[in-house]
């Protein structure tokens, strides 16, 4: 037969393998091995850029999980829910605190200590990379009235146009930290620049400690304060690199509904573990749009689908404390990988 | 079928193309359905493709382009009402399996398909052969990849990396 497949210019090769699903990785480095001009149009960086445009939605490649023991002490590990070359990817003296769009913020944990809530690292499993940030500058503020509960969360800093990290592997993200203590009411924010390599200045405001968990839209990031109406947008500026705070007052139609109530006991897998108590239960987090829920039951990880109310258990240990789940775009970088080693 | 909007001076009655293959077969077909090709639907406004002159398609043999047509007369109806938003779940579903049996076809037809496609600008054409095309490819081994599009034997290069990917990355092809 002629092969005319091979034929095919560039462009058309590109339009197929753009439709390859994304939570197949394995097929997509398969098709990165069937010749060379696959294989350079596969690790492009417009491909990259293209692919995740097409899908939009990054695929759940994993979890994060979070794990003590008592001989290794704290690791974050991830564990795949696909095939993957990514089984075996831990980070010892680490947990997990979030992951946007294939990028994992990690704190410190020493082994006999108490966390380092100064000490960050971002780390990329995907291609293995980390970057450690520097001491958050929080020197200026008497220890009483440093943060004691804080949450961080992760931007691209391409522009507001790009909501996702991994268009740009290695390139510039930003990582914006917000803390509370209790006893002052106040809030502190600050932001990282990859690209500055620096924490900017911190800022910091009278606010009592809102509800968790906050949720993250974009670039926003809103709060929910107990006992109120009261809802705090964070959103970052990109013109003054810095945190505006949108909503200053109470926002009359900003407020929680339950929309419904699940009974897990009923849907998920029966318990095989003793003395099951629905203290047991652990709610992980969600994804954004997706209608999927990450549980912990004891120390199985469940992925529950709101939709089909589908629970399907995803892993197992006895030293999970929690979890983040994964979500990336994967696409193959032999020939990348091979030259920047 | 909906009344074409774009039947100008034509009394109401559908506004008529003629094509011409490469091996010069000669199509007559509604402005309408011919219109799903960008560069056709540019000629098509600028008054070509009517009465004895027909359109030239140098690239496209008869045999293609009757495929071709096959697709974008199906199509032509909900493409006129702009994607169809207030087309019913029956004629969704009926495009749906008109798309899945089109591209059950013989490779040597999906490649000229594409490339018709391609030069002619059909949007969705296009992305439905890609698609075919894709799928044929989701779960092959690099080498299973090869015989199914129809590549010649790798060279004993090719060969030596494709054996040493399989070592290094095992998980991908359990």
């Amino acid at each position: 037969m002629a092969a005319l497949m091979q034929m095919l210019m560039e462009e058309l090769v590109e339009e197929i393998l753009l439709r390859l699903p994304p939570e197949d990785i394995a097929s997509l480095l398969r098709a990165s091995l069937v010749c060379k001009i696959w294989q350079r149009i596969l690790s492009g960086r417009s491909f990259r850029r293209r692919y995740s445009e097409f899908h939009q939605k990054p695929p759940m490649l994993g979890f994060i999980c979070n794990v003590f023991s008592v001989n290794h002490g704290y690791i974050a590990r991830f564990v795949p829910t696909a095939p993957s070359s990514l089984s075996h990817a831990n980070r010892p003296g680490w947990r997990a605190v979030n992951a946007h769009h294939g990028l994992v913020l990690l704190n410190r944990m020493p082994r006999h200590y108490s966390p380092r809530d100064n000490e960050f690292m971002v780390w990329d499993p995907m291609i293995g990379e980390q970057w450690e940030l520097p001491k958050l500058p929080l020197d200026s503020v008497p220890s009483y009235k440093k943060p004691s509960v804080w949450n961080m969360s992760m931007l691209c800093a391409a522009g507001t146009t790009c909501n996702n990290l991994r268009c740009h592997p290695g390139g510039p993200f930003l990582v914006v930290f917000v803390g509370f203590n209790f006893n002052h009411s106040k809030m502190f924010t600050c932001v990282y620049s990859s690209q500055a390599g620096t924490w900017n200045h911190l800022n910091s405001f009278d606010r009592t400690v809102p509800l968790a968990p906050s949720v993250l839209a974009g670039n926003a990031l809103y709060l929910s304060f107990p006992n109120t109406s009261y809802v705090e947008v964070l959103k970052y500026n990109t013109d003054t690199h810095g945190i505006d705070r949108e909503h200053d007052g109470p926002d009359r139609d900003a407020r929680w509904e339950q929309s419904r109530v699940i009974e897990l006991e009923t849907l998920l897998p029966a318990a095989d573990d003793r003395c099951l108590t629905s203290t047991d239960m652990i709610m992980l987090g969600f994804t954004e749009g997706a209608n999927v829920i990450y549980l912990r039951r004891n120390s199985t990880l469940f992925t529950f689908d709101l939709k089909s109310n589908l629970a399907t258990k995803v892993y197992e240990a006895r030293e999970i404390y929690n979890a983040v789940p994964y979500m990336a775009f994967y696409t193959p970088a032999l020939g990348v990988a091979s030259t920047s080693q | 079928m909906a009344a074409p909007e774009s039947g100008d001076g034509n009394n109401g009655a559908a506004r008529m193309v003629t094509l011409i293959s490469s091996d010069n077969t000669r199509f007559e077909v509604e402005a309408a359905a011919a219109s799903l090709s960008q560069t056709l639907q540019l000629t098509i406004l600028d008054g070509g493709g009517g009465g004895g002159d027909g359109i030239p398609l140098p690239n496209v043999d008869s045999a293609t382009l009757s495929k071709v047509l096959e697709y974008c007369i199906k199509h032509a109806p909900a493409a006129a009402n702009g994607g169809a938003p207030n087309a019913t779940a029956v004629d969704r579903a009926e495009l749906e399996r008109f798309d899945n049996e089109f591209v059950n076809i013989d490779q040597s037809v999906l490649y000229s398909l594409i490339m018709a496609a391609h030069n002619l600008e059909i949007e969705g054409l296009q992305s439905l052969v890609a698609k075919k095309v894709a799928d044929m490819i989701k779960g092959k081994s690099p080498m299973e990849i090869r015989r199914t599009l129809g590549f010649p034997d790798p060279t004993p290069e090719e060969q030596a990396e494709m054996n040493a990917h399989m070592l290094e990355y095992g998980w991908a092809y359990e």
